[in-house]
């Protein structure tokens, strides 16, 4: 084990599946010499070339559509879209294609490629690139969801992403990529649809992923020492979703805050309120399911405009304490 | 809009209640589970308790007065506020307060009440139907007034004033297995006062092992009126022995032709019955400045209970045969056993027999039974050897007691009285006719 940043942990997962399977390459816009707009790639244009990792032209458009045409013929691609936010130019070649083609040709037709994108916002990038759109694609039958929060989830899910025979979205959050954290050496694998219980605690269940999980945390951390104790839990892939694990912390606790930066309204944190309302922990819970998400409102460039538009370390606090009072 | 006081009913038979004392007068301030009058029910008093805070802007039943239950006793409101004077009964009111307030919110955090309905967690609702309590007892501790799991687990069995719940969280009290003195067992601000007293004196006491229970309920109403007997009333008490032999062998004949079971104190209270007829001065009552001489016999019978004793009345004794007083006499002990007995059932007692004969007592001074003048007390048959004539005999004797008030009766006429007890035990026959 050692300490390396969630970007290197993205790098790394590709370098390791690009070193063991011919058929893995990367293309997207500067991921080659320049290393990527986050400099994720950095390094890899020289250990690979200019065939594997490959520069695109700015058209959304072409890089998923290519990637999903290079899939079905049998390549493993990694596509990288800069910003979640033009996923939106993406998304016709992502619904009706790379979604569609297995179902519609029987099975036959394989589409192994994964989207990589940078959601959320923080950066001062405004509101056409702060977005976090992770619902849309949760809505479509056929793409699987990643949202990694830490470094040892990323390399792992990233891994089992690029392996997988289906279309994967893989969101990376912007602010995360500094963040470090321990990752094994040796190659590791987390398998799509298991959550993760990243704190114990058994009077609240936070729901909650990406760059949100380590906020979450830290008022977990500071909550305890007023005796409140904060079950963490990140599903790590909202499509397929670890019903099991969120309804059994639901369970133990009787009552759940959801939490991600993605506007409320139509956030995927409904979806996860509903199931669990739908299921057996209904009788357990001891207060409503209460959604803590972004305003329903664009990400202002304004700094402390953008920092209140989403979950704040006070806005979770207050929520926690509402339904635990 | 004024809250109306209401006398409350206290018991599945309380049909009404007398106002004892208000402890508040018009235009106090009053807070909600403070005592806010004493009235008397079913021969027991009991605290009524404020159900909200406020003032005491009207007392409409004056000390004394009789009431329905549910009928408006009071009104608690903000000074100046006027209420009707008319009286309603709560029916009327909580209909008026239904259309008056359902439909408006009180405050923007409390739930909206609908009728019928309870708001209450899904954990709340399993937890509750699990144990099989009623939601609509139990008070949401919520922020929209919710019941919640902790409130249901709290709720268990204690029913406590948001006074005396306030006293305990305050004195870190636990009220967990703890029964009230108020109604139905509440836990009201005088228990948790006494707790407080109880905790405060244990330091003197430590090392010795005892338990501790509250004076409260029955136990406290008979040591109440025991003190009180026992002040007031100069007391005698003489004993005799009774021969029942030939009772005995008529008891034993009897019972093999008759329908029911005699018992040696169905005679003892036809006998009572009988003399009371004969020696009115026994049955009667000393009230202030006079003597009230009651025409019916009305004979109260002690039955122990496993907690405290009960004393229902047989009515109109004195025309009753022997047989009918068996009968009402096994009715009133049953009931009193199930706690099934009638206000109506215990009061307007002239005279009591107090049995312990079963238990080998030979000879006792029982406490009267205040208004009453007289108490009869029944020991153990025995058997004993007499001389009759010559002749050694075994008899069977029977032990008597009468406590009678000296005020009332005196010494000799007490002895004449019982002695007209023992001379018809000792002829039963006379009593048959």
């Amino acid at each position: 084990m050692r300490e390396i940043t969630y970007a290197q942990g993205i790098k790394e997962a590709m370098s390791e599946e690009m070193r063991k399977d011919e058929n893995v390459f990367l293309m997207g816009e500067d991921v080659g010499l320049y290393g990527g707009a986050f400099g994720v790639s950095v390094g890899m244009f020289e250990e690979f070339g200019e065939e594997r990792v490959r520069d695109t032209p700015i058209s959304e458009a072409v890089i998923a559509g290519a990637a999903a045409g290079a899939a079905v013929t049998g390549m493993r691609p990694i596509a990288e879209i800069m910003f979640s936010d033009f996923t939106t130019i993406s998304m016709d070649q992502l619904v009706n294609q790379a979604a569609k083609m297995r179902y519609m040709f029987g099975g036959k037709a394989k589409v192994p490629m994964v989207l990589r994108t940078a959601g959320g916002s923080g950066t001062g990038a405004a509101a056409q690139h702060s977005q976090s759109l992770e619902a849309w694609f949760c809505h479509v039958p056929g793409l699987k969801v990643v949202i990694p929060s830490t470094p040892y989830d990323a390399k792992g899910l990233l891994k089992a992403a690029i392996r997988d025979d289906n279309p994967v979205v893989f969101i990376e959050q912007k602010l995360l990529y500094r963040k470090k954290g321990m990752v094994p050496e040796e190659d590791y694998v987390i398998e799509l649809g298991t959550a993760d219980v990243k704190r114990e605690g058994k009077d609240l269940t936070i729901i909650t992923y990406g760059r949100m999980v380590p906020t979450c945390l830290k008022v977990a951390e500071d909550l305890s020492k007023e005796g409140i104790e904060i079950e963490v839990v990140d599903p790590r892939t909202l499509i397929p979703l670890d019903k099991e694990t969120l309804i059994k912390s639901a369970k133990k606790t009787g009552r759940v805050l959801i939490v991600h930066e993605a506007v409320k309204t139509g956030g995927f944190g409904g979806e996860i309120a509903a199931m669990i309302a739908d299921s057996e922990a209904f009788f357990y819970l001891d207060a409503p399911i209460k959604r803590l998400c972004g305003l329903d409102i664009p990400i202002p460039y304004c700094p402390e405009l953008e920092k209140n538009a989403v979950p704040t370390e006070e806005t979770i606090k207050d929520a926690v304490l509402s339904l635990v009072k | 809009m004024a809250t109306a006081v209401i006398m409350p009913k206290a018991g599945m038979a309380m049909e009404e209640g007398t106002v004892i004392k208000w402890f508040k007068k018009e235009g106090d301030q009053v807070e909600q589970g403070e005592p806010l009058l004493e009235i008397l029910t079913d021969k027991v008093n009991m605290e009524v308790e404020a159900q909200t805070s406020g003032t005491l802007i009207k007392i409409v039943k004056q000390e004394g007065q009789v009431v329905p239950v549910t009928n408006v006793i009071g009104y608690i409101g903000a000074v100046g506020e006027q209420v009707e004077d008319t009286i309603k009964s709560i029916e009327d009111v909580s209909k008026e307060e239904i259309s008056e307030n359902k439909g408006v919110s009180q405050g923007n955090k409390k739930l909206e009440a609908v009728i019928g309905k309870q708001a209450a967690t899904p954990a709340a609702r399993r937890i509750a139907n699990e144990k099989d309590i009623d939601l609509s007892k139990i008070r949401g501790s919520g922020s929209f007034g919710e019941i919640k799991v902790k409130d249901v687990l709290e709720y268990k069995n204690v029913s406590i004033t948001p006074l005396a719940r306030r006293m305990a969280e305050e004195n870190e009290l636990n009220i967990g297995s703890m029964t009230g003195s108020g109604f139905d067992g509440k836990i009201v601000k005088q228990d948790i006062e006494s707790l407080l007293t109880l905790k405060e004196e244990k330091p003197k006491i430590a090392g010795e092992k005892f338990s501790r229970r509250p004076l409260k309920g029955i136990r406290k109403i008979i040591a109440e009126r025991m003190l009180q007997s026992h002040i007031e009333i100069p007391s005698v008490t003489l004993h005799a022995k009774a021969d029942v032999t030939e009772l005995t062998s008529i008891r034993e004949k009897l019972n093999k032709t008759i329908d029911i079971k005699l018992t040696y104190n169905d005679f003892v209270l036809k006998a009572a019955a009988c003399a009371l007829k004969e020696f009115p001065n026994v049955n009667a009552s000393l009230m202030g400045e006079e003597i009230l001489y009651k025409e019916e016999i009305n004979i109260g019978m002690a039955v122990a209970l496993e907690d405290g004793l009960i004393v229902p009345v047989i009515k109109g004794a004195e025309d009753m045969s022997i047989k009918k007083i068996s009968i009402k006499a096994k009715e009133l002990s049953g009931k009193a056993r199930e706690g099934k007995l009638m206000p109506d059932d215990m009061i307007g007692g002239t005279f009591t027999v107090s049995n312990l004969g079963m238990y080998d007592i030979v000879s006792f001074t029982p406490i009267i039974n205040q208004p009453e003048s007289a108490i009869l007390g029944v020991c153990a048959i025995e058997e004993e050897l007499r001389l009759s004539g010559e002749k050694i005999e075994a008899r069977k004797i029977m032990g008597l007691s009468l406590t009678f008030d000296h005020r009332v009766i005196d010494g000799a006429s007490g002895a004449i009285f019982l002695r007209r007890i023992k001379t018809l035990l000792e002829n039963p026959l006379e009593m048959l006719i």
